[in-house]
């Protein structure tokens, strides 16, 4: 039999494509980025969600987009707002006011979804706003104090000061429901 | 043109298929058919593994194939002959190979001790035998330096410290008549001796004979060139190396101080090695760097696809076909004045037939026969029959049955566990089988046939069949059924796939890998299959998989419920019918069922199910929508409306998200929303997991 | 590339192996060395090639199935079209006994496996007139 070799991926659908390609770099860029270079300070993207002020590390961001309405996922925990299609892929939505216990983050269409990237999973981050890119060094993270409700204590891993402002880092994987069925 | 991270792909995807080939070999052996072309077939397997991972710098492997390549060696020349503990020997060897295959794909390193280990026991065996061909030093660990040609050893010296002074060399070379015949050309060899110092040749053609009796394939001429150059003896031989059978040689040097003799000792007499292009490129297998190690590793991440020529210039030729006519169809809508609407919509029609065409030509492309996964089971039912003091053998049937890739790459670990299962729960100790009657040797049988769109596998076993009464005792003590249930056969049996009913006191050395049938189960409806048992008492068990053919499309119909649109597969559809006029009856506490030409089918709504939010939709305006499970069972799902019924794309859930019950994937509709795909014979047990069992066993009567 | 100066503009190499990892690596470096390659999988299609072609070099695996390198020397030698061809051996260091039979059986040189491609290119090049 003549045979040909070929790489699967170009044959796969477009989505899976996508999910292999590596960050692209959609993200505002706020002027402080520049901040840390050389140093060992990680840089953070920083949002607001029900009043308060979040980060997450700028490696695990993908893309920032609009609002769009997800499709409901039957038996899915209150936090999961629904899936999205992302060129083609099938990605979830997290409220993540709702997973710390806060109320749910109102349906508006000025709230952003952060694409983010957790092990191999893509999923999107519903947030009322994206406020800055900023860098801080490891000693200005704090542990989360042990006062905090057990929801958020676990979604947590740090905090950060920042002048005037108390960040609070989100542990992208304690975020995650726990993919125990199935693939 | 490929890289090398294509052609070490390329090497892997191949290694698979000389494994194959080489298991192959080896059972064949081991049933008694010792042939020599069984025995050459699995010779040239490891050699062109070894040959492979040489031109990789894969040294573990290199260094394995190498030593059981010897062994086999001693087989295919008759030195040794095929016992059975040789051919013992050999199957481990082969499982110690696939598994170095491996670890090198992977890129991570294999157990040392572990490699040491399999190459002692081969070498020990080799030399316990009767008779050995060689008397081989112990082989080197490092093979790849005992694979370079000799002549580096020589360029590395004297190339440096000797920077001795030109001499003059006196060579007589006299081809063989038979030279030319061996595709020799005398002048090259002239051509390459003046590359290496400055050069005056003699011809000599006293020998050419008259016309009529010239042979033109027959070599007449002899030449006597002096060459002044600085090379050694040994280098100037090395351009005669290829045509030192079929010529005489003589060189002479005619320095005095040069030397030359120590030269001459180190190069005897041909065949003499090949002689290197430029010290800067020795032809050593090229240097393992850090970055090579990362190239290597990336590139073990990327799968390639063999695929029938013929596959893929049938999709080429329809997507030429769906090119011309879209040209076609543009043309028609933007005439003026207005091409005929009817033009249109037949052109639009072809239109929809080429795409039809292209996606089977795509699909063809990602088709594989199951051949290779099920030949893996071989291993793994010998592995389980070791473990376990049992006797099995694998019959296989079906192997050229082609599925999509993904699915049989995915299909790997749950017939894994089922054959190990099979073994292991399913087949009896010999001595039990010889009192039932049976042969000692049970027999585990998979088998694939195409179905209806589908594929089906089938795992069967001739053993005592499931221990029913020892299930229900199982699942009664971990609390998944009620002490008092009164379970019909087919239930109990299909309490094996609950989760948690796997136990540790049922969890053997084999088996308790921390994975039970559930898990097999689950991965097999991850798959868009279904998964069911039978069993006989005292001759056996069979699992039977049906499987879409590809993951990748699927007829369905779009639906409405909840508020969001959902898709149910048309596979699954009996039948629709409007709620409004159908005759329904109330069945105890809020359930219904539905009377249709004389059956009555339980009633599910489709919202309810999902505990999606309830539409306002007025009862009269729901839709009854039929739905046949896999095993004939039938159930009539209740839905807000019927919107479209489409092909669609089916987008997997589970890789960003995970298993939903009830959900078997996702899709993209037209406008970019995302619907959900039902799977309905989930539905069920998402909403009542333990009731279903029983529920509608009954119902399907 | 460097060895596309070494290149003889089209030659054409039949090259024939048994395993599609030798084959491919062939192609690739004979290909970037500027020859025009035609592959086979064991002699017998080697033959079938010869029978539809006549390139300028043979370049062959001896362990092969259907037809070994031997057996496609032979063929080879004993036709007339393509007699003279040079035919260059695979070997591996163990395969000095099969090297030197497959030379008395009119194999014109060898190269060694593992090979790199400059290597590959410089054998040919001493066996292909141009």
């Amino acid at each position: 039999m003549q045979t040909v070799v070929l790489d699967p991926a170009p044959l796969a659908s477009p989505a899976s494509a996508e999910t292999g390609e590596t960050a692209s770099s959609p993200i505002p860029d706020s002027g402080l980025a520049e901040g840390g270079r050389g140093a060992k300070p990680r840089e953070f993207i920083a949002f607001r969600a029900q009043g308060q002020d979040f980060c997450i590390d700028i490696l695990a961001v993908r893309e920032i987009r609009g609002w769009t309405r997800a499709a409901a996922l039957p038996h899915a925990p209150h936090y999961v707002e629904g899936v999205i299609n992302l060129r083609g892929a099938i990605v979830p939505i997290f409220d993540l006011a709702a997973k710390l216990g806060l109320p749910r983050i109102r349906e508006h269409d000025r709230n952003v979804i952060i694409v983010t990237v957790v092990g191999k999973r893509v999923v999107g981050l519903l947030v009322e706003t994206v406020t800055d890119i900023f860098s801080a060094a490891s000693d200005a993270m704090h542990p989360v104090p042990d006062l905090t409700r057990e929801e958020t204590h676990v979604a947590l891993s740090g905090m950060i000061v920042d002048s005037d402002r108390l960040i609070r880092i989100v542990d992208l994987e304690a975020l995650l429901p726990s993919q125990a069925e199935g693939g | 043109m490929p890289t090398s991270t294509d052609l070490r792909a390329i090497f892997f995807e191949e290694a698979d298929e000389l494994l194959t080939a080489l298991d192959e070999g080896l059972r064949a052996m081991s049933e008694g058919h010792a042939a020599s072309e069984v025995i050459n077939a699995v010779f040239r397997a490891v050699h062109s593994i070894k040959g492979g991972a040489a031109a990789f710098a894969l040294h573990d492997l290199v260094a394995f194939a190498h030593s059981f390549e010897s062994l086999l060696d001693e087989l295919r020349t008759g030195t040794r002959l095929p016992d059975p503990d040789c051919i013992a020997t050999l199957i481990e060897a082969a499982d110690h190979l696939a598994d170095l295959v491996t670890c090198e794909r992977g890129g991570t390193a294999a157990d040392p001790d572990q490699i040491r280990h399999a190459l002692d026991r081969l070498k020990a065996f080799g030399q316990s035998g009767p008779s050995q061909i060689r008397v081989e030093l112990p082989f080197d660990p490092v093979p790849l330096a005992a694979l370079d040609p000799l002549p580096l050893a020589f360029d590395a010296l004297p190339l440096v410290e000797q920077t001795a002074p030109p001499a003059r060399v006196s060579i007589r070379f006299r081809p063989h008549p038979d030279a030319l015949r061996s595709g020799h050309e005398p002048a090259l060899i002239l051509r390459d001796l003046a590359e290496i110092g400055e050069m005056q040749v003699l011809l000599d053609h006293s020998a050419l004979t008259e016309a009529a009796a010239f042979d033109p394939t027959s070599s007449y001429l002899s030449w006597t060139i002096t060459l002044q150059t600085d090379r050694t003896e040994a280098e100037i031989r090395a351009v005669f190396d290829f045509i030192a059978l079929h010529a005489d040689i003589d060189i002479s040097t005619e320095t005095e101080e040069r030397p030359a003799p120590a030269a001459a000792d180190r190069m005897p007499a041909p065949p003499s090695p090949p002689p290197l292009p430029a010290p800067a490129a020795p032809s050593a297998p090229r240097p393992v760097t850090a970055d090579g190690l990362r190239d290597a590793a990336a590139a073990a991440q990327k799968a390639t696809l063999r695929v029938d020529v013929e596959r893929v210039d049938r999709l080429v030729n329809v997507a030429g076909e769906l090119v011309i006519h879209n040209a076609m169809l543009t043309d028609a809508i933007n005439r003026r004045p207005a091409a005929d609407p009817h033009e249109v919509a037949r052109s639009l029609d072809q239109l929809r037939q080429l795409s039809r065409m292209i996606q089977d030509s795509a699909m063809a492309i990602r088709a594989q026969p199951v051949k290779p996964l099920f030949d893996r089971m071989h291993r793994i039912l010998r592995e389980a029959a070791a473990a376990t003091g049992k006797k099995a053998r694998l019959d296989i049937v079906g192997e050229a049955t082609e599925v999509d890739r993904t699915i049989i790459e995915r299909l790997a670990d749950p017939l894994t566990h089922m054959v190990r299962n099979a073994v292991d729960h399913g087949i009896e100790l010999p001595e039990r089988r010889r009192a039932a009657g049976k042969p000692e040797a049970g027999t585990v049988r998979i088998e694939a046939q195409h179905r209806s769109g589908r594929i089906l596998i089938i795992v069967s076993d001739d053993g005592g069949g499931i221990d029913r009464a020892r299930v229900q005792q199982i699942a009664t003590e971990r609390g998944l059924i009620p002490p008092t249930a009164d379970l019909a056969p087919a239930d109990v049996d299909a309490l094996l796939f609950l989760p948690g009913f796997s136990t540790a006191k049922s969890v053997s050395a084999l088996s308790g890998r921390g994975v039970g049938m559930d898990v097999v189960r689950s991965a097999i409806l991850a798959l868009g299959g279904r998964i069911g048992i039978t069993s006989t008492p005292g001759e056996g068990t069979a699992l039977r998989i049906s499987l879409p053919l590809t993951l990748a499309v699927m007829d369905g119909m779009v639906v409405r419920a909840g508020g969001q649109p959902l898709v149910l597969p048309l596979s699954s559809i009996v039948e629709t019918l409007s709620l409004d006029g159908a005759d329904l009856h109330a069945l105890g506490d809020g359930g219904r069922l539905v009377q249709l030409r004389g059956q009555c089918l339980p009633i599910l709504g489709v919202a309810a199910a999902l505990g999606l939010t309830q539409a306002s939709v007025r009862p009269e305006d729901q839709v009854i929508i039929v739905v046949e499970r896999e095993d004939k069972s039938r159930l009539a799902l209740i839905v807000d409306g019927i919107d479209d019924q489409r092909q669609i794309v089916i987008k997997s859930l589970d890789e960003n998200y995970g298993h939903i019950p009830g959900i078997a994937a996702a899709t993209v509709l037209g406008d970019g929303s995302v619907a959900l795909i039902i799977d309905p014979a989930e539905l069920v047990q998402a909403r009542s997991p333990r009731a279903s069992l029983t529920a509608f066993s009954a119902a399907a009567e | 590339m460097m060895s596309q100066a070494l290149a003889t503009p089209a030659a054409h190499v039949l090259a024939v192996d048994d395993s599609l990892t030798m084959r491919e690596l062939l192609r690739s470096a004979l290909s970037e060395a500027g020859y025009a390659v035609t592959l086979a999988s064991d002699g017998r299609e080697a033959l079938v090639r010869l029978a539809e072609t006549t390139p300028d070099l043979i370049v062959t695996d001896l362990n092969m199935p259907h037809l070994d390198g031997f057996g496609l020397i032979e063929a080879v030698r004993s036709g007339v079209q393509a007699a003279r061809i040079p035919i260059l051996v695979l070997t591996t260091e163990t395969g000095a006994e099969l090297k030197d039979r497959a030379r008395r059986m009119g194999a014109t040189g060898w190269i060694g496996k593992p090979f790199d491609d400059a290597a590959l290119v410089a054998t040919i090049r001493r066996v292909l007139p141009g």
